[in-house]
């Protein structure tokens, strides 16, 4: 019955407001690509949990020949709201084609390619019980070199069918109650005369009785640490070595394939959207370039601004700096543009408060006072306050004694905020979360590079000798290559080729020649050839990312 | 697997047909004494006949024939598997030789492959062990391959040689015995089954393919390998182009009328050089920009990689390539690999990491002087060899196998650059890194007659007109000549089996049992590798990469135990989670450590020892 009810809502084109298992998943995605030829829908792999990782395909025909742009979500697999996001941006797109003329015409050109889950495997504990906030996926791993895989997971302790926190007495440890909030636990800051009080574990047992608890869990690899840039070989779950898992591994050829990829948005903590990337002088000797390029820089910029304009999100938490993170590897790496930003954080409401504060205007000196100290607050204790505030109830597990066998005569409690709180918001806000980013990403799938040819020149030098020329133009935003693109590679830049037609021959310049980067809004380069014959010739620019051009000029 | 018993049929029949002529042979010499009064001239002919079934069984002599020789140093005098190591092999014909030597050492070789190339070939190792003393996978072991850049070819002859030797030489020489006995070798001949063969029997230069055949489009422009080489003259070299040119700044070197080399700069030329043999197959303007492969498979591993805006010839991620994967899959699941070799050409060299400055600080002090030990020893054992850091003495390299095996598994490996500059002419020590393109065609006039270098000759090019061809040979400059393979083989060889002899072995050299009050005892044992290289590098060590050693005792209930800080002062540090099982971090190369426990009752106590890399061993106390 609730298939039933579920595919008849999918049918009428409304998400329930609610987080979806991978299985609900697949069926809404299945749902979306027989109700709407523009979608298809593709597994890049099955995972070891026998989960597909899904990729959808927005566009008719010959996608793979149009320029195109990726998006991908739940890369942080205990972010789940990006998946969301994801699945709605597809079933917008695929509900305005051929209704909207703005989108028909965005499909026509362009195709989108959404990865909405991809790391589905490590995702679905948000459903199954205990519930725990994990980030890595099932492929075994001895991640405390002991020679045992995976002996000593977490594990639920009081039955609540919660993976919370144990805080154990110990005038040795370094936590204290938070004094903003006791239901979060804060590191004691000698600096400020504060005293740790607690040991503060995630919950569970010493499953293999070495005096450490839950540090071997199941798996695996965080797949935003498993990419190649900035990786951290050896570090807390980077996986075996850079994209040693056969999803990211997936993922990644699925990039390399796509020629046409050349712009990728990912929903995650990197954010470089809320605050653009700047370009920074390389340091020392390294050869690793490790900022943005200066000659991208701008772009980044402007893309940056008219996110913060269409998404009207504010006061976002600091950017994380990835290691081994996809977003940063599609820029660095993979040559791609690459933007990214969280899916979610708690900002509507603060709003609000911010702005009903300064109304007041006698205590205005004192109210920017406070709101620098609302910046400068912990995200945590923020995020509780925006609970809070949303009437929202049962967000921790209140914490409680319990006879830990572990820890005989010390004193345990178990409780803390429950996992998922702070990386995804309650189900009824989705809705209103997902459509900043539907309009955000329409906007930017708008943005690559479009060549055009014009300005044809044909000039007679002698007797059936003439100078062609041609302009190679860029009417899209973007460049036909970013600098970091050219200098990785892995993007084509346009090629040039001339036809010379039966009998003609070439005197000046090349028959097939690569061209550097053109810039954006209207850029071009000029290109020309002295030929000598009679009749016409075809002039061909092509380019996977930017769409290709012909143009036939008669010698005359 | 039809194939394969097919073959040996055939290799069975060989030698069937070998013994016959063999006593043809002695019943001719017979005839032949008999007949030597008779007429001249038929005498001459059966001597003639006589000598050529002598040559042509000499490839397969029969027991009692080589037998009777005296047995040089070194090779087997009898090998039951006969391999003329004056050549290269291809893919199959390696396949073929390690299924003769597994068959006819069945207690000591097993063959597997462990994966499958970009074209679907089997890459083909041997596990060589006494496998009737215990499990080849718990043994201390040395993993070898060749042949990563496929154009360097002879790594693979070397680490076959190994087999080979090692397995027809376990009866005869004790050293070689307990070597096998105690020890584990895994060698992968060619780790690039497809462009070893594409360099066997596609037209090719020294040079290439460096690469594998995975399709790379190395000009940009949409298209795959559609400018390679083009082999003009169908001689099967890809040799160089010239072209007569007032107005060039080549000319013909006086010493050899084969080689070519710059005007003097006061001095016109006569001709222009245009590169390797090819023509502009695309019509971009370029010529040979693209062709097959087009990577380098050495750029392809996890330890400091770097992408190709840094590295040249490094692709999408570490292990892009199957070939590279598999490796990488075998030897993780190898935890008992201690040590690691990998053979390239050429120069002469005995390398190891780091590649890049950077990484320097990941190689300890105490590996290097591990590292030094052994390199030290492989210059003596390989004259005109030079032990080297990539980095500092040749150049700076990311992503390199070597790299890896230390930094990502923290197991001590070289690379070694076969075929050295000093092998040309034995010249002193101090001139071995100074050989000139003269001493190249020197050496190819006065003792390869010329054979390596294809003359001058006149060619009429689609868009360059008339032009001449000559050069290099493939086989030539990279690869020692036949007469030289055995000795190439047999040093570098020597190299890596001192390298597998010092992984680590462990040992339980004494346990001391003392009694304490109240029916307690007090077990002390000390436990010692035998060998220089430590049961854990710094490496692996730090990142936990392989676990510790165990050091367990039985006999008695353990109240107590762990590992001495001092033993000379009876410190020791409790290990109180499952004392009956010590962890013990590492084993220093000839170290040892103390360990020790307090148990209630047992007379007679049993120490083990469990090292993954170290081995496995145990004592009773007396």
């Amino acid at each position: 019955m609730k298939k039933i009810i579920l595919t008849i809502l999918v049918m009428c084109v409304h998400l329930f407001p609610q987080y979806h298992t991978h299985n609900e998943l697949t069926r809404n995605l299945q749902q979306l690509s027989k109700k709407f030829p523009v979608v298809t829908v593709e597994s890049l792999i099955k995972t070891i949990k026998g989960n597909d990782v899904w990729v959808a395909t927005i566009g008719k025909g010959e996608t793979q020949n149009r320029k195109a742009i990726l998006v991908v979500g739940g890369i942080e697999a205990s972010s789940l709201v990006g998946s969301e996001h994801a699945v709605r941006f597809i079933q917008n797109l695929a509900e305005s084609y051929g209704k909207t003329d703005s989108i028909t015409r965005l499909l026509d050109n362009t195709t989108v390619y959404v990865i909405p889950r991809a790391n589905p495997d490590a995702s679905e504990s948000f459903f199954t019980k205990p519930v725990v906030e994990r980030e890595t996926n099932y492929n075994p791993f001895d991640s405390d070199g002991d020679a045992l895989v995976d002996e000593d997971d977490v594990d639920d302790v009081n039955k609540d069918g919660i993976i919370s926190w144990m805080r154990i007495k110990d005038p040795h440890g370094e936590w204290i109650v938070n004094p903003d909030d006791p239901r979060v636990m804060k590191k004691a800051d000698a600096g400020k005369g504060e005293k740790g009080i607690y040991r503060l574990l995630s919950e569970g047992i010493d499953n293999d009785h070495d005096e450490e608890w839950n540090e071997d869990p199941a798996g695996g690899a965080d797949f935003n640490r498993n990419f190649t840039y900035n990786y951290q070989f050896f570090g807390k779950n980077s996986g075996a070595h850079q994209i040693s898992e056969q999803e990211t591994k997936a993922i990644a050829d699925f990039i390399f394939n796509h020629q046409n990829i050349s712009l990728i948005f990912t929903f995650s903590s990197n954010d470089n959207l809320t605050t653009a990337w700047k370009n920074e002088p390389s340091k020392g000797e390294s050869p690793v370039i490790s900022s943005v390029m200066k000659e991208d820089e701008d772009y980044f910029g402007y893309i940056s601004k008219k996110f913060n304009e269409i998404s009207k999100l504010k006061d976002a938490p600091k950017p994380v700096k990835g290691e081994g993170s996809f977003s940063e590897w599609a820029y660095f790496h993979a040559g791609r543009w690459s933007f990214a930003a969280r899916p979610w954080w708690a900002s509507e409401i603060s709003r609000v408060k911010d702005s009903t504060t300064v109304k007041d205007s006698t205590k205005k000196s004192s109210e920017t006072k406070k709101e620098d100290k609302d910046k400068s607050e912990d995200p945590v204790i923020k995020t509780l306050k925006w609970y809070d505030a949303t009437g929202a109830k049962e967000i921790a597990v209140p914490w409680s004694k319990f006879d830990h066998p572990d820890f005989p005569g010390q004193e345990v409690e178990i409780g803390g905020v429950k996992p998922f709180i702070f990386s995804n918001p309650p189900a009824e806000s989705l809705d209103a979360y997902s459509k900043p980013y539907t309009n955000f990403l329409t906007f930017l799938a708008g943005q690559l590079p479009s060549i055009s040819l014009s300005n044809q020149k044909v000039e007679k030098a002698g007797d059936n000798v003439y100078r062609v020329s041609v302009d190679v133009i860029n009417n899209g935003f973007l460049p036909t290559n970013s600098a970091m693109g050219a200098k990785t590679r892995w993007i084509r830049n346009v090629r040039i080729v001339l036809d010379p037609s039966k009998g003609n021959s070439l005197s000046g310049g090349k028959a097939k020649q690569i061209l550097e980067p053109i810039k954006g809004s209207g850029g071009y380069k000029t290109i020309s050839w002295l030929v000598i014959g009679k009749g016409s010739i075809t002039i061909h620019a092509e380019s996977p990312v930017a769409g290709n051009a012909e143009c036939k000029i008669e010698l005359k | 697997m039809e194939n394969i018993s097919s073959v040996f049929t055939i290799i069975e029949s060989k030698r069937q047909s070998n013994k016959c002529i063999v006593n043809i042979n002695s019943m001719m010499r017979f005839i032949g004494s008999l007949l030597s009064s008779f007429n001249e001239k038929i005498s001459i002919c059966l001597l003639i006949i006589f000598l050529c079934t002598v040559s042509l069984s000499s490839a397969q002599q029969s027991k009692e024939f080589t037998s009777s020789a005296l047995k040089a140093m070194g090779a087997p005098n009898n090998p039951k598997v006969e391999i003329a190591w004056n050549r290269y092999y291809d893919s199959e014909q390696l396949h073929e030789i390690m299924q003769r030597i597994e068959k006819a050492y069945p207690n000591l070789v097993k063959i597997s492959s462990i994966g499958k190339s970009v074209e679907g070939k089997d890459m083909w190792q041997m596990t060589i062990s006494n496998f009737k003393n215990g499990d080849p996978d718990k043994k201390p072991a040395m993993y070898i391959d060749g042949n990563i850049h496929s154009n360097e070819i002879q790594g693979a002859e070397v680490v076959l040689y190994t087999a080979w030797y090692v397995t027809e030489l376990y009866d005869e020489i004790p050293w070689i015995k307990n070597l096998l006995d105690e020890k584990t070798l895994y060698v992968v001949p060619t780790i690039n089954p497809d462009a070893r063969d594409n360099f066997i029997h596609s037209p090719n230069n020294p040079h290439s393919p460096r690469s594998g055949l995975a399709k790379r489009d190395d000009d940009g422009d949409g298209e795959y390998n559609e400018d390679g080489y083009d082999d003009l003259d169908g001689d099967g070299n890809i040799t160089f182009m010239r072209i007569k040119d007032p107005s060039g700044r080549y000319k013909v070197d006086p010493s050899d009328s084969r080689l070519m080399v710059q005007a003097n700069a006061d001095e016109k030329g006569e001709y222009t050089l245009l590169g390797w043999e090819g023509i502009d197959n695309d019509g971009d303007g370029q010529v040979n920009e693209d062709g097959p492969g087009s990577y380098d498979p050495n750029r392809d591993w996890a330890w400091n990689w770097a992408p190709r805006y840094i590295q040249y010839g490094s692709d999408h991620y570490p292990f892009t390539f199957p070939e590279n994967r598999s490796v990488k899959n075998f030897v993780m699941e190898h935890s008992n690999i201690a040590a690691a070799q990998t053979f390239h050409n050429n120069g002469g060299m005995i390398l190891r990491g780091p590649g890049s400055k950077s990484d320097e600080g990941t190689y300890s002090r105490q590996d290097v002087q591990t590292y030094d030990f052994l390199g030290q020893l492989g210059e003596e054992q390989l004259p005109g060899y030079k032990y080297m850091v990539l980095w500092r003495d040749l150049y700076t390299v990311y992503g390199g196998e070597i790299e890896w095996f230390y930094g990502g598994r923290g197991i001590l490996s070289f690379t070694n650059e076969l075929w050295s500059e000093f092998d040309y002419f034995r010249r002193a020590k101090d001139s071995t890194r100074d050989v000139s393109q003269q001493d190249l065609y020197r050496f190819d006039k006065i003792l390869l007659f010329s054979e390596g270098v294809v003359p001058w000759k006149k060619f009429q090019h689609p868009q360059y007109g008339e032009i001449e061809i000559g050069g290099i040979k493939k086989a030539w400059t990279r690869t020692a000549p036949s007469f030289m393979i055995e000795d190439m083989c047999h040093r570098n060889m020597a190299f890596t089996l001192f390298h597998l002899y010092h992984t680590p072995k462990v040992s339980v050299d004494s346990i001391v049992v003392k009694n304490l009050t109240g029916g307690l005892k007090e077990v002390t044992a000390i436990i010692s590798n035998e060998r220089v290289i430590p049961t854990h590098t710094s490496q692996d060590a730090k990142n936990k990469i392989t676990r510790p050693d165990w050091i367990s005792l039985t006999g008695g209930k353990i109240v107590a135990g762990g590992i001495m800080e001092n033993r000379f002062l009876g410190i020791m540090k409790e290990q109180k989670n499952r004392p009956q099982r010590l962890n013990v971090e590492n084993i220093q190369g000839m170290g040892s450590v103390a360990v020790r426990w307090i148990v209630e009752g047992g007379n007679a106590f049993t120490v083990t020892v469990d090292s993954e890399k170290g081995g496995i061993a145990e004592r009773q106390s007396k």
